[in-house]
């Protein structure tokens, strides 16, 4: 019922640890070092990277429940555990973290000079949180990691960041914890409710699930919106998403990738994982709210990307739109729909992270993100421009890349709940489009750059190469996507069941 | 003529304050005697006479709840839980005080003198079941402070502090005694468990005249407590006393006080919960709102932290406000927030008394790139400041969850909902001093003379900060066992 372990090794636990216990190694390393740190960082996350293989192939894709299990009791007494492990839901993006945080510690290597130790510690730290958070399953280690990547996250924005950096790394720390502290006092509620039942206090997923069902209306709906504030700001999901745009252009490079990449899923993952299994009849009764609001996510946040006149503001807002497919998919509660939500979250993951560090790539060499004054770089950095623009085609949704995989699946699930759901998605076809093709041309096509004649080359390890590996997984998604849906449909198809919905029409409650 | 009769005497329920005693006399005598010692020979005749008076307490843990002093002085598991947070503080203020009295020159003697008298007030003040004894101990606790907050003597906003607190503390210990004089005329008994039983069922005939009591006795201890409308002197008085003793004093009069609170509302008027606990919810979301949003907008870090120990009063208000007959944590979840303040609070006003030692400010502005001037000491305030803010894997969190906790038991949902949220804003300005540390660049230079006292007290205090975070479970039993003592 808990699950098991059939590699017989805590994989978890060290794959989830190695990079904090990284950060202690380059804390103690001297600091005029500077190129040992970037090594050692490298080291840690290629290593972890390497282990996060492991754990991939020894995932078994068929089966239901969850595996490579790591469970002791943490405080005894109180019902406390430490308990992790992974099923189809995480696996993805937990591997998607350890990629998308290496490839933030690789392109880091020249662009980071001024206080190294710190920003490498404060990443590494960083991945930990964000790991943990995917694989943790008892609800009180869950809100260790989840606040655990506050902290460097609001660093890394406040200290190697541009502009107005301490405003936003003040904004993304209030949002998030003001969201959070709101899941705090949901969580006590849940232990105090489940500290009745006959083997004392848990706050254990495979325990919480069997109780839930059974809790009443009216406590099902406070753990709905005691959790879903927490989880709507990171997701973000409007209008909770002003934070968003404000740290993504002040955030570096390496910071930008992880929290496109990474942070924004794990308030996706948290619907998946809390929300909705602890709210099971209210989160059917009540998914229409986060279905509106994703609707209103997709249309404004492609509507306000129309308007933007900053490279990196513009891809911000976009994931405001494509994290929107994420909360529609998630609360259609089909097995379309799911699944497209947890592959838009995946290729989020690689398209954003992949965008944001072709943005470092030109303020790198331009000093600017402003688009009006960057023009015709196709004509000096040919390979870079064929690049981002595939990657750009990839975020509008172009068949053949993950995007169209995961937005069709979503936009089909709606389809099947209510026809007149999917509708502001065909509009949403057009806009991101627009924007898109509008953008490239600017950036790429027409006009010269006002700064620059020649801009040097990209560096291959740092920039071309995960460039590149982004671009193609990508790619791989789109057109086999077969094992990725085939991993997540077991644990998929659990929790729908779980639910008080048909599996065929998912939300039945609209009218 | 009858025979003299004399009351059954305890000695060992009462031996740590009579090692205290003890301690006080040998470091007068020593100054008598030795007028010149120099060292840290006070320190450490102080922490020894402290660590005693703790190890007294731990052989009593074991042992069931001695009554003594014909029924007016109780150790129990609540009065030990206490008094182990009233000497661990005890311990550290002397270990962060040492090199400020040393840098200044100031009376060592009577310095620690002042200290432990102050000490056996508070354990007084928590082992006292009868009025008349918990306003001596009330009394014990309280001059002694104010005269550790007029310590710097020359300093003109030392001696403000000092009289402003003086003359508070001197009107509210009278609203208290008249209170208490109430308590006792309609009762007819100075004894905490006589008035319980008096007031089981409301208070009967006289139950107005009780409320009267209850109100007068709140409002006294309300001023000891800093909880609002009752906390205008905190500000000043915190700020004007020398930092190592604001460090002391926010923590171990707090504990003591709501010691007191605890007490007199569980044992004396436990049959009227109803009333006090609307007040006491009232009083507490005013603390909490308005020591947090005030703290917001203080340019001195240590005034910023004397509101925020206002709005930790209002947190620690609520867990008792929610107490009722059947609710086991409520009393718990505050003593548990008693003794996690100590840490996190201490420590913090530490890190301050520590830059001011090496020559800079309290201001946020001397706050600027602390972490490139003394990582140490900025990672060490980060986690003082983390551990006020209730983040995870401090003692803060815990302690947060456990008074939200005793709220959903109590039904009252919607004050731990606002406790939550006040934490919330709380973090702004805990994290304007960490953003300060670690993204401004530095402004002031720091000295560097050695205070090797005060870095053992702040390397204590972050251990018992993020070693509580963890692992808190075997204090949460404890606690959980002195409510329901």
């Amino acid at each position: 019922m808990y699950g098991d372990n059939a590699l017989g090794i805590p994989i978890l636990t060290i794959v989830t640890l190695l990079p904090l216990v990284g950060a202690l190694l380059v804390a103690l390393l001297p600091k005029n070092a500077a190129n040992a740190i970037r090594w050692t960082a490298i080291a840690i996350a290629g290593i972890d990277m390497l282990l996060m293989l492991v754990v991939l192939f020894s995932y078994d894709s068929a089966g239901a429940g969850f595996q490579l299990v790591d469970r002791f009791r943490w405080a005894q007494g109180l019902g406390l555990e430490y308990y992790l492990g992974v099923d189809g839901i995480a696996v993805l993006l937990y591997f998607l973290t350890s990629l998308l945080s290496l490839v933030a510690v690789v392109y880091s290597f020249s662009f980071v000079n001024h206080r190294l130790k710190e920003y490498y510690a404060s990443l590494l730290v960083l991945e930990t949180g964000m790991l943990g958070v995917f694989v943790a399953l008892d609800l009180s280690l869950f809100y260790v990691f989840f606040e655990l990547t506050l902290i460097p996250m609001a660093l890394l924005i406040g200290v190697w960041g541009h502009g107005r950096k301490l405003y936003s790394a003040m904004k993304f720390f209030l949002y998030t914890f003001a969201g959070s502290l709101v899941m705090l006092a949901a969580i006590v509620s849940v232990y105090v409710q489940a500290s009745g039942r006959p083997g004392g206090a848990t706050l254990n997923y495979v325990d919480l699930i069997q109780l839930a069902p059974n809790w009443s209306y009216g406590f099902q709906t406070w753990m709905f919106w005691g959790f879903f504030f927490a989880f709507a700001v990171k997701m973000p999901l409007f209008p909770f998403h002003t934070w968003l745009p404000d740290a993504h252009v002040d955030a570096p490079t390496a910071g930008s990738i992880i929290l496109a990449g990474v942070l924004l899923k794990m308030g996706g993952y948290g619907f998946l994982r809390w929300l909705i299994p602890l709210s099971p009849e209210a989160s059917v009764n009540f998914a229409v709210v986060p279905l509106a609001l994703s609707v209103v996510a997709i249309l404004y946040g492609a509507y306000i990307t129309l308007v933007q006149r900053d490279l990196k503001k513009l891809i911000a807002y976009s994931s405001v739109a494509s994290m929107g497919f994420t909360v529609l998919g998630i609360f259609t509660f089909t097995q379309q729909g799911v699944q497209g939500a947890i592959l838009q979250m995946v290729s989020h993951g690689l398209i954003s992270g992949a965008l944001f560090l072709g943005v470092g790539v030109i303020y790198e060499r331009l000093h600017t993100r402003e688009i009006a004054r960057m023009g015709g770089i196709a004509n000096l950095m040919g390979v870079f421009t064929a690049l981002f623009v595939v990657l750009s085609l990839a975020n509008l949704g172009l068949p053949g890349m993950s995007a169209f995989v995961a937005e069709i699946l979503v936009t089909l699930a709606a389809f099947r709940v209510q026809w007149w759901l999917a509708v502001p998605v065909y509009a949403y076809i057009i806009v991101s489009a627009a924007y898109m093709l509008w953008m490239v041309a600017r950036v790429f096509y027409l006009g010269k750059p006002q700064e620059y004649h020649e801009m040097p080359p990209m560096k291959i390890w740092q920039e071309a190469v995960p460039l590149v590996g982004l671009a193609l997984l990508s790619v791989l998604m789109g057109v086999w996507a077969t094992p990725f849906l085939e991993t997540m449909e077991p644990a998929v198809s659990a929790l729908l069941d779980y639910l008080p919905v048909a599996p065929d029409t998912g939300t039945a409650l609209l009218p | 003529m009858p025979p003299v009769v004399y009351p059954s005497v305890n000695l060992f329920a009462i031996s740590s304050i009579i090692a205290l005693v003890v301690t006080v006399l040998v470091v007068l005598m020593l100054a008598v005697a030795a007028p010149r010692v120099r060292g840290a020979i006070y320190a450490a005749i102080t922490l020894a006479g402290i660590g005693t008076a703790l190890a007294l307490a731990v052989a009593q843990s074991g042992s069931a709840p001695v009554s003594t002093f014909s029924g007016s002085w109780r150790s129990d598991t609540l009065s030990l839980f206490l008094t182990f947070v009233i000497l661990t503080s005890g311990i550290l203020a002397v270990l962060i005080s040492d090199s400020w009295l040393r840098l200044h020159n100031v009376g060592q003697a009577e310095f620690y003198t002042v200290l432990l008298c102050s000490l056996v007030g508070m354990i007084t003040v928590v082992s006292a079941t009868d009025l008349m004894t918990l306003f001596v101990g009330i009394e014990l606790m309280s001059v002694p402070t104010y005269l550790l907050t007029g310590f710097a003597k020359h300093e003109q906003r030392s001696n403000e502090g000092a009289m402003k607190y003086f003359l508070l503390g001197a009107f509210s210990s009278a609203i208290l005694l008249y209170g208490f004089t109430w308590a006792f005329g309609l009762s007819g008994s100075t004894n905490l468990a006589r008035i319980g039983e008096f007031t089981a069922n409301g208070g009967g005939e006289a139950r107005a005249a009780f409320l009267l009591a209850i109100l007068l006795i709140i409002a006294g201890l309300s001023f000891k407590v800093a909880a609002v409308p009752f906390h205008m002197w905190t500000p000043d008085a915190y700020q004007g006393a020398p930092t190592v003793v604001t460090a002391y004093m926010s923590v171990s009069v707090k504990a003591a006080g709501f010691g007191a609170l605890v007490r007199l509302m569980t044992e004396a008027f436990p049959g009227m919960y109803r009333e006090w606990g609307i007040v006491l919810v009232v009083l507490s979301v005013l603390t909490m709102l308005l020591g947090n949003v005030v703290a917001i907008v203080q340019d001195d870090v240590k005034r910023m932290l004397a509101y925020s120990s206002v709005g930790h009063t209002g947190f620690m208000l609520v867990g008792l406000a929610v107490w009722t007959p059947e609710n086991r944590l409520a009393v718990a979840s505050v003593l548990f927030y008693a003794f996690a303040y100590v840490f996190a609070n201490l420590g913090a006003f530490g890190v301050l008394a520590w830059m001011e030692n090496h020559g800079g400010g309290t201001t946020l502005d001397h706050m600027n790139g602390l972490f490139g001037r003394a990582p140490a000491a900025a990672g060490a305030l980060s986690i003082f400041l983390l551990g006020l803010m209730g983040f995870p894997l401090t003692v803060g969190l815990p302690a947060k969850i456990f008074l939200v906790q005793a709220t959903i038991e109590a039904d009252y949902l919607w004050l731990g909902i606002v406790l939550v949220l006040l934490s919330a804003l709380a973090a702004v300005f805990y994290l304007r001093v960490m953003f300060r540390m670690f993204m401004y660049e530095p402004r002031y230079a720091l000295a560097s003379p050695s205070q090797p006292l005060m870095v053992i007290g702040l390397v204590a205090s972050v251990v018992g900060t993020v070693g509580l975070g963890v692992f808190f479970s075997p204090v949460w039993e404890y606690a959980q066992r002195a409510a329901g003592a």
